[in-house]
């Protein structure tokens, strides 16, 4: 049956160039808007999922990271003291104005990270490094908002919060996943440029268990604390990522692109499979009146749908990647991993052989006595 | 006795196909229609039949429930001994497959597929190993005069070509009945009484053949002729 599959779709070039088109389009639709939502994700739990810090002790409901509350001070000792924990850094998060060269605004996130306490965040330096932060109003800017924040180097002094502040190194690819660009500082710094941060007080605490010491023995000391929420940071990766796709309009928009890409596919392949079935009906009247059962006509037509979707996989998949490269040059993210390749490859197949299923409905119905009219 | 292509042996003039009292009718209420009424038809191993009859006398209904295609309002079929008048269009299949060889008047090949490939369908149905059948395949079309045309496809072969290349697909099961529709309509006066010296020596090997037809120059090359008229078998 493979057989004939194939040679049906390579008798008819020009339905085969149509169909092999939509599934290409429908392959780069749906890798590009799942590549965009897991760039999305990505960025929203990044600096959570770099921190290496297993657990996260936050203010009482925090919905994602962004969205910040402010832990009292002294709430660091406190939890220092909590039996098996072994370092504890702190983490300001605060939205910020930051002055370009040019003297105009852009909103911007501050992070301040604690350095003394030897923070990995940020991860990604591509010039500089966590000691030039240590000098006063040093901050970084992200290479991928140089032109968004007026195109500083290193050295320039803009204004956070109309305070003067100095790039004093640039990140690479440290990116948030709504429009505002990260700084980052220490925490002195950080405290300086917060409005609403006052000495001491911190956003976030990062915390480490001792050598030995196991995490959930360590939430369950932690969770007696009073008036914070004490999670692991996965579970607050995942509830900021849950946040931004069911609680915006951004998985919505994202799915509905991503379904919308999957039914024009689907409705391209068919139609092209549905015709072709159409103008071969007497043929595959023939192979049920020589003996072909309906199983027989399933697997060609069957076969047919999987021969284009391997045939429209692979171009679909190159041209993904090449998308891909070209949002990077717009500085947008589109994180295509071996995952999503290989969860494509069967829902290519899947939506072609469901686009295939008129087909079949049409050939079961086929009356084989229809060879002689 | 006759020896089969298939390796049974046949005895020449058994009973290959039958029906009895058979009945169709088509629609329902005042737009029914009978188009076989109350046939009794046996149709022999090492015969060639011809069955005849003016346009719309049940001749292609009469050939579509000989062939399994469609069951009967009334009456009974039988196969090679099996009743497969009411069998189903799950089982009917496997009867055509394994029993029945069909010639058609507009060959019905597939356009995609070479000779040879067209040749191999029904052994594919049948699960028969590739080599086995592609050298089955050659053979048949080697016997039938199409050496060299193995690799063309039906739309460069003429159009006594295609109707051998059809009859060697029809023949590729060794069946013990052939049905052929017009097998000559489409072919000019040589080339159709090539193809129905072909069907003749078939029959003549052991094979039940009918063929339907409205050419009487046919009249000469058939064992037995039937003739249908307005559903009735007028023999």
């Amino acid at each position: 049956m493979f057989r004939i599959a194939l040679k049906n779709i390579l008798h008819d070039r020009v339905r085969m160039v149509a169909a092999l088109l939509g599934i290409v389009f429908a392959v780069v639709l749906v890798m590009f808007q799942f590549g965009l939502l897991s760039d999305f994700l990505r960025n929203a739990s990044a600096i959570i999922d770099h921190s290496g810090a297993p657990i996260w002790v936050t203010a009482p409901s925090v919905a994602n990271f962004e969205f910040s509350g402010e832990l009292r001070e002294s709430l660091d000792y406190q939890v220092l003291a909590t039996p098996g924990v072994g370092r504890v850094e702190r983490l300001i998060m605060t939205f910020v104005r930051f002055r370009k060269p040019n003297g105009s605004y852009e909103g911007a996130q501050l992070v301040g990270v604690d350095l003394e306490r030897g923070t990995r965040i940020p991860w990604a330096f591509h010039s500089g490094s966590h000691e030039d932060l240590l000098d006063p109003e040093s901050i970084t800017i992200d290479l991928t908002d140089l032109e968004k924040l007026g195109s500083p180097g290193i050295g320039d002094y803009v204004e956070v919060n109309g305070r003067r502040a100095r790039i004093a190194a640039i990140t690479a690819n440290v990116r948030s996943f709504i429009a505002s660009p990260y700084l980052f500082a220490s925490l002195e710094n950080a405290e300086r440029y917060a409005e609403r941060i006052e000495t001491g007080e911190t956003s976030y605490l990062l915390v480490t268990p001792s050598p030995g010491r196991g995490v959930e023995e360590v939430l369950a000391g932690l969770r007696k604390l009073q008036g914070v929420d004490v999670l692991t940071a996965s579970d607050l990766g995942r509830r900021s990522q849950e946040y931004w796709i069911f609680r915006t309009g951004a998985g919505f928009a994202i799915g509905l692109s991503t379904v919308l890409g999957l039914v024009v596919g689907t409705v391209i392949v068919g139609q092209t499979i549905y015709s072709s079935t159409m103008d071969r009906l007497k043929e595959f009247g023939t192979l049920k009146a020589i003996g072909g059962s309906n199983v027989h006509l399933y697997a060609i037509i069957t076969w047919q749908a999987i021969i284009y979707a391997i045939a429209g996989y692979f171009p679909g998949i190159a041209a993904s990647f090449g998308l891909a490269r070209l949002a990077a040059l717009a500085n947008t993210g589109i994180l295509i991993t071996p995952l999503l390749i290989a969860s494509m490859f069967f829902l290519t197949v899947g939506m072609c052989i469901v686009a295939s299923l008129l087909s079949i409905v049409r050939v079961t119905r086929l009356e084989p006595a229809m060879v002689f009219k | 006795m006759i020896a089969e292509p298939g390796g049974l042996l046949t005895q020449a003039g058994r009973v290959t196909a039958s029906m009895r009292n058979v009945v169709k009718r088509y629609g329902h209420g005042r737009t029914a229609f009978t188009a076989l009424r109350s046939v009794d038809l046996d149709v022999r191993a090492g015969e060639l039949t011809l069955l005849m009859g003016p346009s719309g006398s049940g001749k292609t209904t009469l050939l579509s429930i000989m062939g399994c295609l469609i069951e009967p309002t009334e009456g009974t079929v039988e196969i090679c001994g099996r009743r497969v008048d009411s069998l189903g269009e799950r089982r009917l299949p496997a009867v055509r497959l394994d029993r029945i060889g069909f010639v058609f008047q507009g060959f019905n090949l597939l356009s995609s597929l070479n000779a040879v490939e067209n040749v191999e369908v029904p052994l594919s149905f049948r699960g028969t190993g590739k080599r086995a059948r592609r050298a089955r395949a050659l053979e048949l079309l080697r016997e039938l005069g199409l050496a060299g045309k193995e690799r063309q496809l039906p739309e460069d072969l003429s159009g006594g070509e295609k109707q051998r290349v059809a009859m060697a697909r029809a023949l590729s099961t060794d069946p013990l009945l052939i049905l052929a529709d017009e097998p000559t309509a489409a072919l000019d006066g040589v080339t159709g009484k090539h193809v129905m010296e072909i069907l003749r020596e078939r029959a003549h090997g052991g094979v039940a053949v009918m063929v339907v037809t409205h050419d009487p120059r046919l009249l000469d090359i058939a064992d037995r002729v039937v003739r249908l008229e307005d559903g009735r078998l007028v023999e």
